[in-house]
């Protein structure tokens, strides 16, 4: 009985924080409709800025999210210019904006193994003090609390900004339908511009946060986070960013199931659950057709 | 139509004495090896990819379980490596049958849904419980049919059929119907064309292809581990080649994972962070500016591409 | 209604329902061999779905649709072609990266079981005189030129009954003339069809049995001079 409220109390926490994980792809999906193949790539530049600002000069991960959100804002625009309106002209712009991102991501890997060799990278988790917390009799580090928060807060963010702001007013009718966003005059490319930037920096504040929850940061992580953030996303539904919080979830809780009790099969679940929710409820659990024929 | 297949077996006859005649000057015989592999699985993707348009990021996951197939067959059932090379293709294409129904997503889910097949089958087959049978992570051992000068002229066999294969499909009705699927699976449905029996026999000629190339490989390295033969590198290197050469062809594949392979030999294999960073700027520049590839050059210049 | 010969296609009750909304709604049609229907109706009345329908583009949500006896009911496409059903679309959808020989090609070896394909192809292509243009790519064809192009893949699988969809929209009154002898002669050799026109001029020169729809459903059949009487169909062309 101890260890299934562990483990769906873990699972729960995991989950908030893969949701995050996922946002920033679904996020920038919802308004370009391309899959931003270098997410995870992102998070792992997220982490690494993290380790570099605490390793050099001690700060502390929380104080690393204004720098990272302003770093990948100046970082996305021009990346943003230099491709993205492109790639939208293109005869194909799904196809080539992901072969395009998939570039990009082995250039930020080579790039930061360049930086700081292909080695696993850490930040101690009792960086925020080594006292734990208690939830129905089950202890876990203050580092977990935190990052369940931090998560929290992005998705109170997301949600605020689609909801009540005007930008996010704009956004969400670029969601529905770009062309019909665009002929009611809103600046759909600034608007994609915005959301593109806000899709890294989320990428990059799970990165700051993914040491507590995964453990390390390695250079060549990015692929097998984007496959997870994937699959989290078809789960919570695609271009819904406040779905995902639905698939993080379900995805944390199985896999803290698999692991307390079907431990040598865990790894294999995220790509069984995209696979099967892929091929048997595409549009995921609250939205949209991604299938055809 | 004979016009055009004389050039393609010009191309496979240029490829064929080069394998032949190479090892007498070249002494490095698993750098031919190597890319007499990266040939022959560039023109396998080359038949689902340039065919039929769909992107299979987890095209290892047919390398691998061919090598394993094969392996396991030589291993627990003592048939000779050359006959497993048979049973690593098909093992390859049952894995292909199983994911048939993936052929369903279209575009970038196809790609990211094949991706995660190949992960998955990477974690059944490494998966200490089924030590028994795959050995779990601790790899195979074939060195006692170890023969590297057969594994080379078995796979020079392979390289054959996959070039074969292509310039077939090129030249035949079938090739134009996957071209028509491609263009506009609407109008090819009208024509008459079974999409789903058409994409599905195009799907196993290419698992079949790899499972042949992943089924030699653990041949010629006699010893191997489930993360070298699923490998995401497999894919990612091959889908480079292919896009660089020019998809849908016979002789861009060739020639692009000939070009980019003899480069990744000299400037990668000792640090392979070089190479990464080239082929990863590479694709940006081919998606912006040449996305069909160095055979679109000369086809704009009006020449024949086999 | 004229019922002479054998009955080809039956539709009844014909259903189709895009979320919400019915665009097909009970509609039900006949046609018989080697006869012309002509369907007209306003924009938005479900005749391009009825095709649709028909040829297995879509998938029904009710009803019936037979061929020749048999049901042809969420068949998919290629079953429907090789049964004996084909259509041209309204805005026409060649493989634009072939030349016309090849798009003709494709559906002579997988749409047409006679042996002879290069006669199939060269007929084809002849009845709508694009034999000039075989070695063009097709995405390089006038709006025109594809929409015969349409026509000359569809009876390369060799129809009996053929669907076309809106093809005199966008041409000239040269052109819909020419048009609308090419049709009858087609339909003289014992193909029959479903001719979809907003022009009902031209369906008139065509055939003298028209069903008019409205709202997914039948409203009329009989000739084109009883429906220019009859006052529900005034009301649904003219607006009220």
């Amino acid at each position: 009985m101890n260890l299934f409220a562990y483990t769906i109390i873990a699972g729960v926490m995991y989950g908030i924080f893969f949701g995050l994980v996922g946002l920033g792809l679904n996020i920038v999906f919802g308004v370009l409709k391309m899959i931003n193949l270098a997410h995870g790539d992102f998070i792992m530049l997220g982490s690494f800025l993290a380790y570099w600002l605490y390793t050099l000069l001690g700060v502390n991960p929380l104080l690393v999210i204004p720098i990272a959100v302003a770093t990948f804002f100046l970082v996305g625009f021009p990346l943003y210019y230099a491709f993205v309106p492109r790639l939208l002209r293109s005869k194909d712009p799904e196809m080539l904006s992901f072969i395009l991102f998939f570039g990009a991501s082995q250039v930020i890997e080579a790039v930061i193994i360049f930086a700081f060799g292909n080695n696993q990278r850490s930040i101690p988790s009792d960086v925020f003090g080594s006292s734990g917390f208690v939830i129905f009799g089950q202890r876990f580090p203050i580092a977990w609390l935190i990052t369940t928060l931090v998560a929290l807060a992005a998705f109170g963010f997301v949600y605020w900004y689609l909801r009540h702001t005007r930008m996010g007013y704009a956004t969400r009718a670029v969601m529905a339908n770009r062309d019909e966003a665009m002929l009611s005059g809103i600046d759909v490319n600034r608007i994609s511009a915005f959301v593109f930037c806000m899709g890294l920096a989320l990428a990059a504040i799970a990165g700051v946060f993914s040491f507590f929850i995964i453990g390390s940061s390695s250079p060549s992580m990015g692929p097998e986070l984007t496959t997870v953030s994937f699959a989290i996303i078809v789960l919570g539904s695609l271009g819904n960013p406040l779905g995902t919080i639905l698939g993080g979830l379900i995805y944390g809780v199985a896999v803290m199931f698999m692991q307390s009790y079907f431990s040598s099969w865990a790894d294999i679940l995220p790509y069984v659950l995209l696979i099967a929710v892929m091929l048997i409820r595409p549009e995921g659990l609250v939205g949209k057709a991604a299938r055809s024929a | 139509m004979l016009k055009k297949i004389f050039p393609s077996l010009g191309v496979v006859l240029v490829v064929v004495a080069m394998f032949l005649g190479l090892p007498s000057i070249y002494s490095n015989q698993s750098f031919l090896f190597n890319l007499m592999l990266y040939l022959a699985l560039a023109e396998g993707l080359n038949i689902i990819y340039g065919f039929t348009g769909y992107l299979p990021f987890g095209y290892v996951g047919f390398f691998g379980a061919g090598a394993y197939g094969s392996a396991i067959a030589v291993t627990l059932l003592h048939i000779s490596p050359l006959w497993g090379v048979l049973w690593g293709g098909v093992a390859a294409v049952l894995i292909g049958i199983i994911l048939i129904p993936l052929l369903r997503l279209s575009g970038a889910y196809f790609a990211i849904a094949n991706l995660a097949a190949s992960q998955a089958l990477y974690y059944v087959v490494s998966n200490p419980a089924l030590e028994k049978i795959t050995q779990g992570p601790y790899g195979i051992d074939l060195s006692s049919v170890y023969n590297a000068n057969a594994a080379y002229y078995a796979l020079l066999g392979v390289l054959v059929f996959a070039m074969v294969l292509v310039a077939f499909i090129r030249n035949s009705d079938f090739g134009l119907c996957l071209l028509a699927i491609k263009e506009d699976r609407v109008t090819a449905s009208l024509a008459g064309v079974n999409i789903v029996r058409a994409r599905s026999i195009a799907w196993m000629l290419s698992a079949f292809v790899a499972g042949l190339c992943g089924a030699v490989f653990g041949w010629y390295s006699a010893v191997f581990y489930p993360s070298t033969v699923f490998s995401l590198d497999v894919s990612v290197f091959t889908i480079v080649f292919v896009l660089f050469g020019g998809i849908g062809t016979l002789a861009g594949p060739l020639a692009g994972a000939l070009i980019l392979y003899s480069m990744y030999n000299f400037i990668g294999i000792s640090t392979p962070q070089y190479f990464q960073l080239f082929y990863g700027l590479l694709i940006i520049a081919l998606v912006l500016f040449l996305p069909d590839g160095i055979a679109s050059i000369l086809r704009k210049g009006k020449v024949y591409v086999p | 209604m004229s019922h002479n010969g054998k009955r080809l296609l039956k539709v009844e009750g014909l259903v189709k329902k895009f979320g919400g909304f019915r665009a097909l709604n009970g509609v039900s049609i006949d046609v018989c061999e080697k006869r012309i229907v002509g369907l007209a109706g306003p924009n938005g009345s479900g005749k391009t779905t009825l095709i649709n329908v028909i040829s297995g583009v879509y998938k029904p949500d009710g009803g019936s649709v037979e061929f020749d006896g048999k049901s042809i009911y969420r068949s998919p496409s290629h079953k429907i072609v090789h049964s004996g059903v084909n259509r041209t679309f309204q805005i026409p959808r060649p493989l634009a990266g072939l030349t016309v020989w090849d798009n003709v090609r494709l559906a002579a070896v997988y749409g047409c079981c006679e042996a002879d394909k290069r006669e199939i192809i060269r007929k084809a292509l002849e009845i709508v005189q694009l034999d000039g243009l075989k070695d063009f790519i097709s995405g390089g064809l006038t709006f025109a030129q594809q929409k015969l192009l349409g026509l000359a893949t569809a009876l390369a699988t060799r129809p009996r009954l053929l669907l076309v969809d809106e093809i005199a929209a966008g041409l000239s009154h040269q052109e819909l003339d020419w048009i609308a002898q090419m049709l009858l002669r087609i339909s003289q050799t014992g193909v029959a069809m479903i001719v979809v026109e907003h022009h009902l001029g031209f369906i008139d020169t065509l055939t003298s049995d028209v069903v008019v729809m409205n709202a997914g459903a039948n409203l009329f059949r009989g000739s084109i001079h009883e429906a220019a009487q009859n006052e529900e169909v005034v009301e649904v062309f003219l607006g009220r």
